[in-house]
Order: structure tokens, then C-alpha cells, then sequence
């Protein structure tokens, strides 16, 4: 950040150090070129006083060519001072660069010099300001006689192009404080999220899926950070389902085990025993091995079913064929149980699916549908088409499940009426199994129930 | 992120060295300071050799001859090549060179200058007596003309004036004075110089001169000349003289005037006056206390009839002389420098006083603002013309009118330690000893300049001197003291010089 605030604020100087230079020479520039041919003018006129060694010509000359902002000397081939315009470098030698340049090259040359707010010098002489220009140029147009050296004061000029500067370092100085702080606080506006993010995704990696960021606006981060939340939601409810999971079912394997172990426990250490009543032991104990075998079955299923490890074996199948059959195997169960059930099939439908799959959703769906069901009541299964989807509805008018429960009878492991559910040799599983079957056929199941009313659950699959 | 940073820092240098190339370094960095590396150059030129003793050696200046033209209405030029020798000046050449021809028709055949004398701007030829044979006034004038334009052409020459035999010129009636150059053509010149000598000796107008006049200088038994323009009124030059004379309004603090206003009624009467011998004089009476007037004014007689007589006779045409008159008793016997002396009949004339006549040179003192002020010092011509003369009087001391300057050399030094002048080239070599070189070294800047530019100043009031050239035992210094540079000659420095004293 303060790399790029350094570049930002270099760059503001080199633009405005250019600036300045720029403007600076062309002031600079404009006046030297007036001034250097004013200068190479008057040494025109000094070629003649001056060959003639005629010093009352030649200071009548700078005199007349001279006021309060300018001075003119005349030198000789030694550089030295023989007319002043204010008589005080006569005699001197005047040793500056510009002099010895038109003295050693014969060519005119004009150089700045910063005299400071000093008291009058030698070179500035009466001349006053900050800054002199001094135009050297040489005398003598087929023989190098001299130099004409022309002083002015520069003041106004170097003036104008320091106010020019300090305006515009100040200006720089203001952007530069003024980008700074836009900067800062543009960054933090867009990092703030980020950062919020980054700690939550530090927190999640540490396992709190509780996390949540706030979101502020609606723009690109706040989207993200909806994301994230939705994710996090997902997450938390993933682990609460897996923690649910691992909880239930251990509970589901558990129960049996410890049923098998007092039976076994029992038969153990009781000696001697009835053999009545060993064998009733014994059918408890073969029993619980059974629902310990659905279970894992059951388990195994849905394991398989997410891993896609048995890839559907698709083909085009008769809904109504389906149904029936299922219907066939479970009317001895319905009439054992007092349940009328009945088939109603209103228009016929072919879905693309896996026969074996499809046929245990609608045996779960339907066998519920009877377990749940009193003596007297009615198991109806309906099948019908919309919008090019098969719909197959398994009413009954049982028990029906609480509005509470009804969002989670599809969780696994997830019983309604636990001691009821394992009365009817239920694992747990089976809704968990019809949805994983339905949504792997890119269809929907759902319910609607109501309490002692009795429950629809519908399956809706597309055609093929 | 370390990979970003090094980017970022890697970008900042580049800027930064982009920097110098851009401008960003501060404009007055340029500026300079007078210590860069450079050198002076050093003219290849023969160095000057030591001046040992005294000498002027001939120079030749161009210039131009003026003389009549052959149908004697107009003046005709000619380029001349003048050589200049050591005790001689540039007008007596150029008088010498019209005269020397009498095929050129300046002047009569023989005639000769007797003497050319210059002070200042002004210069004033005494011809012989020969001159006198022209036939007509015009003649006369045209030789006038011829004299006065030739002189005036040259370089520190205003005007002229000429005489013949200690006596001015009778073109007309009406005095000539002293001619400065004029353009108009000579016809034009000659029929207005006619028309204002009959107009003014009817008194109908008045007109303006320009007369010499000769002052008698203080602490000195010279008389100095002065230029100065008069008006006479009414045809009457001699009371316009006398006027003149006892105005001291301009004149140089070396000279006072012979008839100061508040004694101006010691001249009781003036008039011009033939004499039986047939000489013309100017008659002048004086008051019976003459001696204790002029006591009391602390004038030499000498000097004041001698002022009296070149004024007059250098100025009124045809006039021989003045008679004195103290009282009622004529002055036939004066005290001169040389003892007393007896005149004829009372006649004082220009010759008797020829010896006393002076010029004024200019040399250059500091005055008390720190300027060079010039100060007048009378002297003979063959002294003036003599750069060690001249010089020798920047190591006297002030003059007691002059109160607020001071001399310019150091104490302690003599004229004696100038060891050599030599003037070849318009440039005055001074040699001088070691003694004055340290003598100098307590000098400061103001001094040391005053010093050097008094030297140059005062030499080049000398018409062969342009520049000045100083060496220490003939050798150039770098500078004296402190910052004058004594590598090459030194050219006049009017700007130092102050307003005179008047």
C-alpha cells in the first residue's frame, strides 16, 4: 500500500517538477534570446570606441545602453573591466564562465547567477534582486577585441517561476495528503470485507461453521460475502445432520447390540433354562440380527446411492406398471392389516429410470402408507401427468406426521414416533432412501400431512 | 504478496532515477555560481618592456586638412597623415602643416605660428606678422575658417582662435572671437559676419562671442586662457570683456578673476584710444589705491595687466596694447618676474607677457564621497606635455582651496618612485618601483581604485595617452592590491569622476 502511495506522490513531482521546468524555461528561454541579441548589438557598437582605446566613448555607450535594472562592461582580451556603466568593475578582471567562452570561442554565452538578498557585490553592483543574468558577447567582427557583457536583473522572471513552483509544490503537497487519505480509506473500504472474509474462512478452517460475515450493501462484496454466509449455513447444517447422523446411527446399530447382549447375557447365566423360553431368546436374538441387517443394508444402500458407485441403469418404464406391482405384493399386508387400497391411474407415464430403484420408492412410500394407517382406513395411489412430469401420489388416511416433523421426515434417521417406528421394524432410512432415488432420477418427493388426517406424499419424475 | 512489494519498490526506483531526467531538479541548481571550471584566456601578445626614464615616442594620427579652395570661395579638405614627436602637440603640428605649404593658400608665403598653444578644449595660434599681407578682409576670414576648421577637427579641440602678432584678427570691425566649427557655407559665414559688424556698430543689435579670456591662476605667476561666450551690446566688446573678466561665476577654483565684483569700481574708465604713434590701446584707469586694492585682493599686478592685455588684445581687432592708468598718473614702469620693466609710452602688449601664459591641466584627487574630483593645476605648455609633470602632481599635496579632497597616493611615496614613462601607441607605460608597489599594499579597494584611475585619468587628459599601462619594476602584475588588474592597459574611467568645484 504505501509502495503504491510512494509511486502516486512521485509521480505528482516528476509531473509537477516538470511543470516548472518547462514554464521556467520558456521564461527563461524568451527573455536570454532577447537579451543575448541586445547584448551582441551594443558589442557592434563598441567595436569602434573600443579600437580606438577611447574610454569616454565606450562609457558614454554603456551608460546610455544601461539603467536601475542593467548593467554593461566592456573587457578587453584579458577579461578585464575598461568601461562600466557604473564604473565600479573597471580594472577588474572579470572572471566568469560566459567571459571566458566568448573570449576562448568567440561566440556569445549568457549564464543565471543566485546573488541571494547579499549586500551589493562587485558583479551586481547597484543592480539588486535574487537573480542577475549575465550575456557575454564577444567585440570584433574580423578580430576578437573584447567582450561586451551585459548584466540584467532577472528578478521578475525568477520571481514569477518561484511563485509558480511554490504554488504548485503546495498543490502537490494537498493532492498528495488528499490521495493519501482517499487512498487509505478507499482501501480499507474495499479490504474490510475482505478481511472479514478472511477471517471467517480462517474460523471455518478451524471448524466454527458459526460464523457468519456481515453483509453491507448490495454490491460484488456483498454478494460474496451472501455467499459465503449461504455456505456457511450449508455447512453447519451439513455438520449438524452429519453429527445427527453419526448419533443416530450409532443409536440405530447400538440398540440392537445391547438387545442381543442381554438375551445372550441371559442365556448365559441362566442355567438351567426353559427351552421355551430359550428359543423365544433366540428368535429376539435372530430378530435384532435382522434389523441389524436392515440397517446396515439400508446404510449401504444410501452410501452407495451418494457415492454413485452403482450408476442408474436407465431405461424407458411404465409408471403404471410400476404401481401395480408394488401394488400386488403389498395388498396381502393391507388386507392383513383391515387397509383398503386402491390404484388410480389417470393418464398413463413412461419415465427414463432404474426399475429396481424406482420400484423401492414406491414400495417404502406405499408400505409406510400402510404401517402408518389404521385398521378401517385406505391407502390410495394415483398416478397423473403435468407439465411432462409423472405424478404419483400414495394418500393414506393414517396418522398423518406433525407440521413440525414434516420438514425432516426425509432426514435419515429421523423418526416422527421413535418407538412406534422401531415397533414397525422401521430403520430410519427408508424416506431418506425414496429421496436420494428421486432426486438421482431428477425428480422431486414431497408431503403434506395433517395430524390424525392422514398424509399424501408425492413423487414427481420426468417423462421420458 | 512479497512478490508485489518487490514490484512496487523495484517501479519507486525507477521513478526516482527517472527524476533527473525529467526536470525535477531545482532550476536555480544551473544557475552559477562563478567557481565552475574555466579559464581565463591570455591574449598571445608581446609583452610590454620595462619603461626606463622618459619618453614619448612619435605617433601619427590621421587628419584633415582644410584649405581654401582655389576660387577662394569655399574651403577644401584633405586627408593628411600627422606624425606627432616627443614637446609637441597635435594642433601646432596641424597649424604647422597648413602653414609649411604656402601653396595650400592658407596664409601669406613665410608666415609661421609663433606660438599654438591648447588648454583644454581650447586652442589659440599666434601667427606671425606675415600673415598680416593678405590683401582683403575676406582673405583673411577664409584663413580663419581654414585654421579654425582644420583645428576643430581634431580630437579634443572645440574651438580656435586666432591672432596675428599677438592681435586679433581684423576681418571686420566687430571681434571674431575664438571659431568653433561651423558647416554653413563660408559665403553664407563671411555675408553674416559683415551684416553683424555694421549692425552692431550701430548699436541696432547685439551679439554673442566667444572670447578667451585669461585668468590669473592662484599660488602661481601664470595666467590661464578660459572659453567662455559674451554678448556685446550696443558694439561696445570692451566693457563686454570686462564684464567678463570680473565674472568668477565658472571659473576652475585654480583661477580667480583679475576684477572681482565687489572691487569692480577700480576700473573708473576704459576706453580705446589711438595713440599719437598711431598704435591702438585700450585705456584703462584705475583707481588712485590700486596697490592696496590689489593687496587686499591678494592679486600680483603682473598678472592681472597680464590678463588685461591678452584678454583684450587676443580679443579686440587691431588692438596693440593697454595703457594703465592709476589716478591720473600713466603706468610707465612694472615689476615682471624678471624685474621691472619700462614701457614705451605705457603700452602694455600681448608679448611682454607671453611667458606667463599658462594652461590649465586637469589631474584627479578623492574627494570625500570617495569620486575622483578633477582639479584644475595651472602649468607651462612644455611642462603639460611632459607625463611625469603631470603625474608629479598627484603626489603633492591638495591645494589650500581644496578642503574636501585628498590625495590619492599613498604617504611616504615620491615622484621618484615612478622610475619610467614611455608613451608609444596612445598607451603611457608607467614603470614603477617595488617601494610604491608595497607602499600601496595598505590600500583598500576604494583606494586602490581611486589610486589607479587617478594615475590613468590624469595621464590621459594628455592628448598622445589613451591608455595606461602599470608596471612594477617592469613587470605586469596580476593586480595591484586587490582587484585591479594590472595585465593589460587601462582605458579612461569617466564614471568615477565627480562634478569640478566651481
Amino acid at each position: 500500500m504505501l509502495a503504491y502511495l510512494l509511486i502516486v506522490c512521485v509521480s505528482f513531482y516528476i509531473v509537477s517538477a516538470t511543470l516548472i521546468r518547462l514554464v521556467g524555461e520558456y521564461l527563461f528561454n524568451q527573455k536570454a534570446n532577447d537579451e543575448l541579441y541586445a547584448a551582441i548589438s551594443l558589442a557592434a557598437q563598441a567595436e569602434a570606441p573600443l579600437a580606438a582605446r577611447d574610454g569616454e566613448a565606450l562609457y558614454a555607450l554603456a551608460d546610455r545602453n544601461s539603467d536601475d535594472y542593467s548593467r554593461v562592461l566592456v573587457l578587453d582580451l584579458y577579461g578585464v573591466a575598461q568601461a562600466d556603466s557604473q564604473s565600479e568593475m573597471n580594472g577588474v578582471r572579470m572572471s566568469r564562465r560566459e567571459v571566458a567562452t566568448a573570449l576562448n570561442q568567440g561566440k556569445a554565452d549568457y549564464g543565471y547567477y543566485f546573488v541571494g538578498d547579499q549586500s551589493p557585490t562587485l558583479l551586481t553592483g547597484a543592480l539588486t534582486g535574487n537573480m542577475i543574468s549575465l550575456y557575454a558577447a564577444p567585440i570584433g567582427r574580423e578580430e576578437l577585441m573584447g567582450v561586451l557583457v551585459y548584466l540584467t536583473r532577472s528578478e521578475e522572471a525568477y520571481r514569477s517561476l518561484m511563485t509558480i513552483q511554490t504554488k504548485m509544490l503546495a498543490w502537490l503537497g494537498l493532492v498528495t495528503v488528499a490521495v493519501t487519505l482517499m487512498s487509505l480509506f478507499v482501501s480499507r473500504w474495499f479490504t474490510r470485507p475482505i478481511s472479514e472474509l478472511n477471517e471467517g474462512i480462517v474460523e471455518m478452517a478451524n471448524g466454527d461453521f458459526s460464523n457468519r460475515v456481515k453483509v453491507r450493501g448490495k454490491n460484488e462484496f456483498a454478494q460474496l460475502a451472501t455467499a459465503f454466509n449461504t455456505m456457511c449455513d450449508r455447512l453447519e447444517s451439513l455438520d449438524k445432520a452429519r453429527n445427527q447422523f453419526v448419533s443416530n446411527a450409532s443409536h440405530e446399530l447400538k440398540t440392537p447390540l445391547s438387545t442381543m447382549k442381554i438375551l445372550i447375557e441371559t442365556l448365559m447365566y441362566q442355567d438351567p433354562m426353559d427351552p421355551d423360553m430359550t428359543r423365544e431368546f433366540l428368535t429376539d436374538i435372530n430378530k435384532e440380527i435382522d434389523r441389524l441387517n436392515s440397517v446396515i443394508g439400508d446404510l449401504l444402500t444410501l452410501v452407495s446411492i451418494d457415492g454413485g458407485e452403482k450408476p442408474l441403469d436407465a431405461r424407458p418404464i411404465s409408471v403404471a406398471e410400476l404401481l401395480s406391482e408394488n401394488m400386488r405384493r403389498l395388498q396381502p399386508l393391507a388386507r392383513e392389516r383391515g387397509i383398503e387400497m386402491t390404484l388410480s391411474v389417470r393418464e398413463q407415464a413412461v419415465v427414463n429410470g432404474d426399475a429396481n430403484r424406482l420400484t423401492q420408492v414406491f414400495y417404502n412410500l406405499m408400505d409406510n402408507a400402510i404401517k402408518y394407517t389404521g385398521r378401517g382406513g385406505s391407502v390410495r395411489v394415483e398416478l397423473s401427468k403435468k407439465d411432462r412430469r409423472a405424478i404419483v401420489k400414495v394418500i393414506d388416511t393414517g396418522i398423518g406426521i406433525p407440521k413440525e416433523d414434516q420438514l425432516h421426515v426425509f432426514d435419515r434417521f429421523y423418526r416422527v414416533d421413535k418407538a412406534r417406528s422401531r415397533e414397525t421394524g422401521g430403520t430410519g432410512l427408508g424416506l431418506s432412501i425414496v429421496k436420494q432415488i428421486v432426486l438421482l432420477h431428477g425428480g422431486h418427493v414431497g408431503v403434506v400431512s395433517e395430524e390424525n388426517k392422514g398424509s399424501t406424499f408425492t413423487v414427481d419424475l420426468p417423462e421420458a | 504478496m512479497k512478490r508485489a512489494s518487490a514490484q512496487s519498490v523495484a517501479l519507486c526506483l525507477l521513478l526516482a532515477l527517472c527524476l533527473p531526467l525529467t526536470g525535477c531538479v531545482p532550476l536555480y541548481a544551473e544557475l552559477h555560481t562563478g567557481d565552475s571550471h574555466f579559464e581565463m584566456p591570455v591574449p598571445e601578445e608581446a609583452p610590454a618592456g620595462p619603461a626606463v626614464g622618459d619618453e614619448i615616442l612619435p605617433r601619427t594620427v590621421p587628419a584633415t586638412l582644410y584649405c581654401p579652395s582655389e576660387d577662394g570661395q569655399e574651403l577644401s579638405s584633405a586627408a593628411a597623415e600627422i606624425t606627432v614627436g616627443a614637446g609637441e602637440t597635435l594642433p601646432q603640428r596641424l597649424v604647422g602643416a597648413l602653414l609649411e605649404d604656402a601653396a595650400r593658400g592658407v596664409a601669406p608665403e613665410g608666415t609661421s605660428a609663433l606660438s599654438v598653444r591648447q588648454s583644454g578644449g581650447t586652442v589659440v595660434v599666434d601667427l606671425s606678422l606675415e600673415a598680416r599681407a593678405v590683401e582683403t578682409p575676406r582673405q583673411l576670414f577664409l584663413m580663419r575658417a581654414a585654421i579654425v576648421k582644420t583645428l576643430c577637427g581634431a580630437e579634443g579641440v572645440s574651438c580656435a582662435d586666432v591672432l596675428i602678432s599677438g592681435r586679433a584678427l581684423p576681418v571686420t570691425a566687430l571681434p571674431c572671437g575664438a571659431g568653433r566649427p561651423n558647416d554653413a557655407p563660408l559665403a553664407v559665414q563671411w555675408s553674416q559676419a559683415l551684416s553683424e559688424a555694421e549692425l552692431a556698430g550701430e548699436g541696432a543689435v547685439d551679439v554673442s562671442r566667444t572670447a578667451v579670456l585669461y585668468h590669473p591662476a592662484r599660488n602661481s605667476r601664470l595666467i590661464v586662457p578660459e572659453t567662455r561666450e559674451i554678448t556685446i551690446e550696443q558694439g561696445d566688446a570692451l566693457s563686454a570683456l570686462l564684464d567678463a573678466l570680473s565674472d568668477d561665476g565658472a571659473l576652475d577654483p585654480a583661477v580667480r578673476p583679475i576684477l572681482p565684483d565687489s572691487d569692480a569700481a577700480i576700473i573708473t574708465g576704459a576706453e580705446l584710444v589711438t595713440l599719437a604713434d598711431g598704435r591702438r590701446v585700450a585705456r584703462l584707469t584705475f583707481d588712485g589705491n590700486l596697490s592696496a586694492i590689489l593687496d587686499r585682493a591678494r592679486l600680483n599686478a603682473w598678472q592681472m595687466y597680464a590678463s588685461l592685455a591678452c584678454t583684450l588684445t587676443g580679443f579686440l581687432p587691431d588692438l596693440d596694447g593697454i595703457q594703465v592708468y592709476v589716478g591720473d598718473g600713466l603706468l610707465t614702469r612694472v615689476d615682471s618676474p624678471a624685474g621691472e620693466v619700462a614701457l614705451d609710452n605705457g603700452v602694455m602688449h600681448r608679448a611682454m607677457f607671453e611667458r606667463t601664459i599658462g594652461q590649465l591641466e586637469t589631474i584627479y584627487m578623492t574627494a570625500s564621497d570617495g569620486s575622483l574630483r578633477p582639479l584644475g593645476r595651472p602649468m607651462r605648455a612644455e611642462e603639460a606635455s611632459s607625463p611625469r609633470q603631470l603625474l608629479a602632481l598627484l603626489f603633492e599635496e591638495p591645494r589650500p582651496w581644496e578642503a574636501d579632497v585628498s590625495r590619492v597616493v599613498p604617504d611616504g611615496l615620491t615622484i621618484d618612485d615612478l622610475l619610467g614613462v614611455r608613451v608609444e601607441d596612445g598607451i603611457a607605460t608607467l614603470n614603477f618601483s617595488k617601494a610604491f608597489h608595497a607602499g600601496c599594499q595598505r590600500l583598500n579597494s576604494q583606494q586602490e581604485r581611486n589610486l589607479v584611475f587617478a594615475l590613468v585619468n590624469t595621464l590621459t587628459e594628455h592628448p598622445a595617452v589613451r591608455a595606461v599601462r602599470i608596471q612594477i619594476e617592469g613587470e605586469a602584475l596580476e593586480t595591484l592590491v586587490h582587484e585591479i588588474s594590472l595585465l593589460s592597459p587601462l582605458m579612461r574611467n569617466p564614471g568615477v569622476i565627480s562634478a569640478p568645484d566651481v
